[in-house]
């Protein structure tokens, strides 16, 4: 859990990732216009803890994720891990970083290798790492398919004679093979039906109290992350808006985004869901690619004042850590009646 | 593209026969014959639906939902799919011995279907304004300026915004939410009597699929029509239904008023999906309780209850015999042996709001805020 004594175990500053945007031959290098999927965000991970990353899809989310473990270089800021800055690591620091880094991923079906065994897709991350000995990775391999609940006896079976939960089991025995100190996890459960969904979101808590693994838990479903997580970030356009602990960013979200998705999130109650207030968004997410001048979201924003499409609000503290990007998070707490469209 | 056909009575316009629901569905069973085996994709599913009504289908991926749907509309090919037995009918009309011309007539203009992903539904290669007028110019015999004309008030009707310009334009110009709106534009354009939804907003994002929602909400206010809304999220059909069926591996399992289903439900298969979501706690999270095991293969179905493998509360009769549709007062049904035990059922029913006599969940804004009020409005 987090605390202000123990170090963080991967810190986030100020992190920015653009991609060059257009069409045409050159695939738009030629052009000056571009994506600004990640802009300025930091935050930090402590060991153990579950850290959720929520929002819209093209929110900027999975290229946090993505950003972090270096699949993409970073255009401005850094990220520490265990001390180390990533940004700066060279090929061979990287692979050594990623020992201690792991990745799960969305899709169970496209994320295994359909020639390779279990056995051989679970092992993969020792083979890379030269650990042990063969039938030494290979009894790991069993052991670890018996702790993500699969038949070790499986391990010669091939991805397609899985399930779609099983084969996510798969790819989350290949994440702990190396016992990881973080794992980022891109929507680890949304391609599964909600039983499935349930069985994997207790595996992997159990695995985290067993291993005590750091995660990065990156999804669209606000249920599954408050569920799961520790702490909560929510982000809109590239830009993080909020970060609090779970229990109060469901009981008081103070910026106007996280209130509209938390109350866009059906309720399974007809009782509940007749009764609540819903604050319904107009259109949609503007384009990355030119974001809105000062607070990204003022364009869909129910309580925008002249300042919001100016200048761009502060993470300022609003509570003992609760961070909130609005100009009138602290000082215009937003009434029900503000916010009813 | 046919002119309408002078002789062809609309069945929308006919009065529901005495007695009758507006949509009747009995014991409806679709097989698909492949080298594999039979499989039971849709076993025994029966429902009825009135106008202004919602009937939410809920289930896993794999369960007959979308398939029990087509079946109605007549879009499953036969072979290698097969009715095994049961009846629709429509305002009194069998749909399921309807000849492709009549059918024709009935799809679209009196039953519409808006299906889940709007970017491979819609044709990339024509205008969204003629892919939405096309009904109109195949049920009505509207010209191709009048059908223009409607498409533009249509677009502009689900909140399409400047729908003179994006009625000329290609479903790639479109964003996800609004590929959705038009493709209720199009299943709305000839004021169809049922409209069937198979999971309409699962590929979107929460903000959006409130839009739509409530879009068909309001559409369903404004016409009367009766809605079907297949989809595995039970928050979704937590409000908007009336009625909801679940169904596991081809059979639905229960049936009843949303109320009968998220407060007395007696089906163990019911109690697991409830279970299975996560609850919106503010103050303790308690851990979930899935369930064990995966569905089953609709080719190799257990010989009992299909459920019972999955079941921490099966016997050895459910193992061997399928259990019939056990009533609960008007409508209500659970396809379980013990459905009808009502000590088993108050000892494994999940806790719901209701039973415990509280709301767990509060407004998204809560009326404490006592460490941001001091400041200045």
């Amino acid at each position: 859990m987090a605390s202000t004594e123990k170090q963080p175990l991967l810190k986030v500053e100020h992190l920015s990732k653009e991609f060059p945007a257009g069409s045409g031959v050159f695939g738009g290098r030629l052009s000056r216009s571009v994506v600004s999927a990640v802009k300025d965000i930091s935050f930090e991970i402590y060991p153990g803890e579950t850290f959720g990353l929520v929002g819209e899809s093209g929110c900027g989310k999975s290229t946090t994720g993505r950003t972090i473990m270096r699949l993409n270089r970073p255009t401005e800021g850094k990220v520490f891990f265990d001390g180390r800055d990533v940004s700066v690591m060279n090929k061979q620091e990287l692979k050594a970083m990623r020992r201690d880094m792991q990745f799960i991923f969305q899709d169970p079906y496209a994320s295994l290798n359909p020639r390779m065994t279990i056995g051989e897709i679970v092992s993969e991350p020792m083979t890379i790492h030269n650990v042990g000995t063969h039938e030494e990775r290979m009894d790991r391999v069993r052991e670890l398919l018996d702790v993500v609940g699969l038949n070790p006896e499986h391990i010669n079976r091939y991805p397609h004679e899985f399930s779609g939960g099983q084969r996510q089991r798969v790819g989350i025995a290949r994440a702990f093979a190396l016992r990881p100190k973080l794992i980022i996890c891109d929507e680890p459960v949304s391609a599964l039906d909600v039983s499935i969904q349930a069985q994997v979101l207790n595996l992997l808590k159990d695995l985290q109290n067993r291993f005590g693994t750091a995660y990065l838990f990156i999804a669209h479903d606000l249920s599954v992350v408050q569920h799961i997580s520790d702490r909560v970030a929510v982000m809109y356009l590239g830009k993080m808006v909020e970060v609090s602990d779970w229990k109060s960013l469901y009981a008081e979200p103070h910026h106007p985004y996280t209130q509209s998705l938390l109350s866009a999130v059906p309720v399974p109650d007809p009782d509940i869901q007749r009764d609540r207030r819903r604050v319904i968004l107009a259109g949609d997410p503007p384009s990355p690619i030119d974001p809105p001048t000062g607070c990204r979201f003022h364009t869909r924003c129910p309580i925008a004042q002249a300042i919001c499409s100016k200048e761009q609000p502060e993470f300022k503290e609003v509570a003992p850590g609760h961070r909130c990007a609005c100009h009138f998070a602290e000082a215009f707490p937003i009434k029900e009646s503000h916010i009813d469209l | 593209m046919a002119k309408k056909n002078s002789s062809h009575v609309d069945l929308k316009t006919l009065p529901v026969p005495e007695g009758q629901h507006l949509l009747e569905v009995d014991d409806l069973k679709m097989y698909f014959h492949t080298e594999d085996g039979i499989v039971h994709a849709v076993d025994g599913v029966s429902y009825t639906l009135d106008r202004g009504e919602t009937l939410g289908v809920v289930g896993e991926s794999g369960s007959g939902k979308s398939v029990t749907a087509m079946t109605i509309m007549g879009l499953i090919p036969m072979p290698p799919g097969k009715i095994e037995g049961g009846r629709v009918t429509y305002r009194g009309h069998d749909l399921l011995n309807m000849s492709e011309e009549e059918m024709q007539h009935v799809r679209g203009n009196d039953i519409a279907m808006i299906f889940q992903d709007p970017m491979t539904s819609l044709n990339p290669v024509y205008k969204v304004g003629k892919q939405v007028g096309e009904g109109l110019r195949l049920h009505r015999g509207y010209s191709k300026q009048e059908a223009h004309e409607a498409a533009v008030k249509l677009l502009d009707l689900v909140g399409i915004p400047e729908p003179e310009r994006r009625a000329n334009e290609y479903p790639h110009q479109f964003s996800g939410g609004m590929r959705q709106r038009v493709m209720i534009a199009m299943a709305l354009a000839c004021d169809p009597d049922i409209l069937i939804a198979d999971e309409p907003t699962t590929a979107l994002d929460v903000t959006i699929q409130a839009q739509i929602i409530e879009l068909m909400q309001e559409m369903q206010e404004k016409n009367g029509n009766a809605i079907v809304m297949i989809t595995h999220d039970l928050g979704v059909v937590a409000d908007m239904a009336d009625k909801i069926m679940v169904m596991y591996a081809g059979h639905p399992v229960e049936f009843g008023t949303a109320e009968e289903i998220f407060y007395e439900s007696r089906h163990p298969y019911t109690w697991g999906l409830i279970r299975s979501i996560p609850e919106q706690a503010i103050d303790e999270k308690k851990p979930l309780t899935p369930i064990h095991g995966n569905p089953p293969s609709l080719v190799n179905l257990p010989k009992g209850c299909a459920f019972a493998p999955r079941c921490p509360y099966a016997q050895e009769r459910c193992m061997n015999e399928r259990p019939e549709k056990h009533a609960h007062g008007d409508g209500h049904y659970a396809a379980c042996h013990f459905a009808d035990d009502d000590a088993f059922v108050a000892a494994n029913a999940p806790d719901t709001s209701r039973s415990r006599g509280e709301v767990a969940l509060g407004e998204p804004v809560k009326a404490n805020r006592s460490t941001s009020e001091g400041g200045e409005a």
